[in-house]
């Protein structure tokens, strides 16, 4: 049982200050020890600074990247058939309704990056009507662009045959030729890098994004895409690579563009249906929190 | 009894609640009124005779005022629904306000046709395709923007994308494509710096040179970098350097007539390494020897022009 403070103000807080003052010797102590400890023993006595990622909650069923790769046989999902490499994929990239000149530069600029990939019209159809419709030409997936004031602000990826709708949001998309130093790409087919996406969702996730391209990609043309996901931000990025004499360094070129897409909504149906499962819908998370 | 014009000089001339005053002139706020102006012909109060059309849920109706029934203002209106056919609706029109004033008939026909035209516009806007408004919250912005930011410099991409890159070459998914100096050649090479006359070394060189590409089963040009301007990657990737790959066909001719490939190999290997790459030690000492040779020729040049002299 701790006495009650006083109620004299200044005593009061004499008190609180010598209990201050004994903590902080307790740390330095607390701190010398470990140092001399570690230094006995050879290592770095500093402690790591904590981020948010070792601070993480999991949200629902969390495992590391590593134990579980994207491109495995044994997760059978809408995407199998495209990993497996019985179903080459064919993209449909599509404007949104009020499109402006952005959004056609966005456009020529995913052309380029991704590989099979076509331009369509959009003639005032629904979002259920142009899958529709892809999906009879025996595409495999429908990217449509969302713009406001001149920005582009949202994607839909509509994986076709039956497949999840995803929603991204678009936020900082630099083309290219605002990057310093740009190059040009080639047609040859990327190689993709799908990194730190550590939930099943994520991984999900990272499978839609992977089966844009899974293709089997020509190495010889050295380009790599990269989506790498950081608390719930997947980053773009487009490069072409080369290794040094002894392939012991890389050095990269940026070439494509460069934005970041932040998950908004995954369904399981296409737009259409009202039934569809919602997979997930971005809600207010704490600020451990990360869903992908 | 009601007497419209005693109505008018109170309602018209003092005050009326439903009187708005804009700069342009007065206007009705009053639901019954016809044409919504404040004027003694539209006003719905100072007028025993008097109708309107008024639209409810899509269906259009004819309000007919009854100033028999002044006394009972719930039921004061009378109410005819028009039909929805438009012709048969103004039909309907001039038949109840038959003998009426005729700027009443008029003015309630152009009201009507005015709804109509709206009620026609709202239906087809119903299959047009709109985007769905959605507000932005500027705080939420602006922390999302925070968070980005934090989170790419966390993410350091460059260095992952780098890093990766190598372990897949080193995992051997590259495996045709690129033929780096393995550790066997390596290790072949330092001991060619203890060892001595030139041929002996040359022939070793060679030697270990051939396992490593017995490993690799095409043979494989090398891709020549300089690790100096990333400008030029593309023009190394495009132009490349063209004689490697004509050596190659050679290459192929010569053992197709009949010449001992091992032979061909040597000989490509020799020029290979004088020309293009970094020059080891056996083909170094060579070249640095010939240099030699010319210097003192050039001195002796130089020691009979003086002496000439």
């Amino acid at each position: 049982m701790e006495r009650p403070l006083p109620k004299n103000k200044v005593l009061r807080s004499k008190i609180r200050q010598r209990s201050k003052y004994m903590k902080k010797k307790q740390k330095k102590k607390e701190k010398e020890q470990r140092k001399m400890e570690a230094e006995a023993r050879g290592e770095d006595w500093r402690k790591q600074p904590l981020t948010l990622e070792d601070k993480r909650v999991s949200v629902g069923d969390d495992f590391s990247a590593g134990e579980r790769l994207v491109v495995d046989q044994f997760i059978s999902d809408e995407f199998s058939p495209v990993f497996s490499g019985t179903i080459t994929p064919k993209v449909v990239i599509v404007p949104g309704l009020k499109a402006t000149r952005i959004t056609y530069t966005f456009i020529s600029e995913l052309l380029q990056v991704i590989p099979n990939s076509v331009f369509f019209k959009r003639k005032q159809s629904s979002l259920a009507q142009a899958s529709a419709s892809a999906s009879q030409k025996g595409f495999t997936d429908l990217i449509v662009m969302e713009e406001n004031r001149k920005q582009i602000t949202g994607l839909f990826h509509i994986h076709l045959p039956t497949g999840p709708c995803a929603y991204y949001r678009i936020r900082n998309y630099i083309p290219c030729k605002n990057i310093v130093g740009h190059g040009r790409s080639n047609t040859s087919k990327p190689e993709v890098i799908l990194s730190h996406f550590t939930t099943a969702l994520g991984i999900r996730v990272a499978r839609m994004l992977g089966a844009l391209f899974a293709l089997e990609p020509e190495y010889s043309g050295r380009q790599v895409v990269t989506l790498h996901n950081q608390r719930d931000f997947i980053f773009f990025r487009f490069h072409r690579y080369q290794f040094d004499e002894q392939g012991k360094k890389v050095s990269l070129q940026e070439q494509g563009p460069r934005f970041t897409l932040l998950l908004q909504q995954l369904i399981k149906g296409l737009p259409g249906d009202d039934n569809a499962e919602v997979e997930f819908r971005k809600r207010k998370a704490s600020k451990y929190e990360f869903f992908l | 009894m009601q007497s419209d014009d005693v109505i008018w000089s109170i309602v018209g001339k003092t005050f009326c609640s439903f009187r708005v005053k804009i700069t342009t002139g007065n206007f009705c706020k009053n639901p019954y009124n016809l044409t919504g102006i404040c004027a003694q012909r539209y006003c719905p109060l100072a007028n025993s005779r008097y109708a309107t059309i008024i639209e409810k849920d899509g269906d259009c109706f004819l309000y007919l005022k009854v100033i028999e029934r002044a006394h009972l203002p719930n039921a004061l209106w009378e109410k005819v629904k028009l039909s929805n056919n438009y012709r048969k609706a103004l039909e309907q029109i001039d038949e109840k306000l038959r003998f009426w004033p005729n700027y009443l008939k008029h003015k309630a026909k152009q009201r009507f046709t005015k709804i109509k035209q709206y009620l026609i516009r709202k239906k087809r806007l119903q299959f047009k395709l709109k985007s769905k408004l959605v507000p932005v919250n500027n705080r939420l912005e602006r922390r999302e923007r925070k968070k980005e930011k934090k989170a790419l410099s966390i993410a350091k991409l460059d260095k992952r994308i780098e890093e990766e890159l190598l372990s897949r070459l080193r995992s051997g998914k590259y495996q045709d494509i690129y033929n780096f100096p393995l550790a066997q050649y390596e290790t072949a090479l330092e001991q060619d710096k203890v060892s001595e006359p030139e041929t002996v070394e040359f022939e070793e060189e060679y030697e270990s040179d051939e396992e490593s590409e017995e490993e690799s089963e095409s043979y494989e040009t090398e891709e020549l970098e300089h690790p100096t301007q990333v400008q030029d990657i593309e023009d190394s990737y495009l132009n490349g350097d063209n004689s490697i790959f004509d050596d190659d066909e050679r290459i192929q001719d010569q053992v197709d007539e009949g010449e001992d490939p091992k032979e061909v190999l040597k000989k490509r290997w020799s020029r290979h390494a004088t020309k293009q790459k970094a020059p080891t030690r056996a083909t170094a000492r060579k070249t640095r020897k010939r240099r030699e040779f010319e210097y003192e020729l050039e001195d002796e040049r130089l020691t009979q022009a003086t002496t000439d002299r």
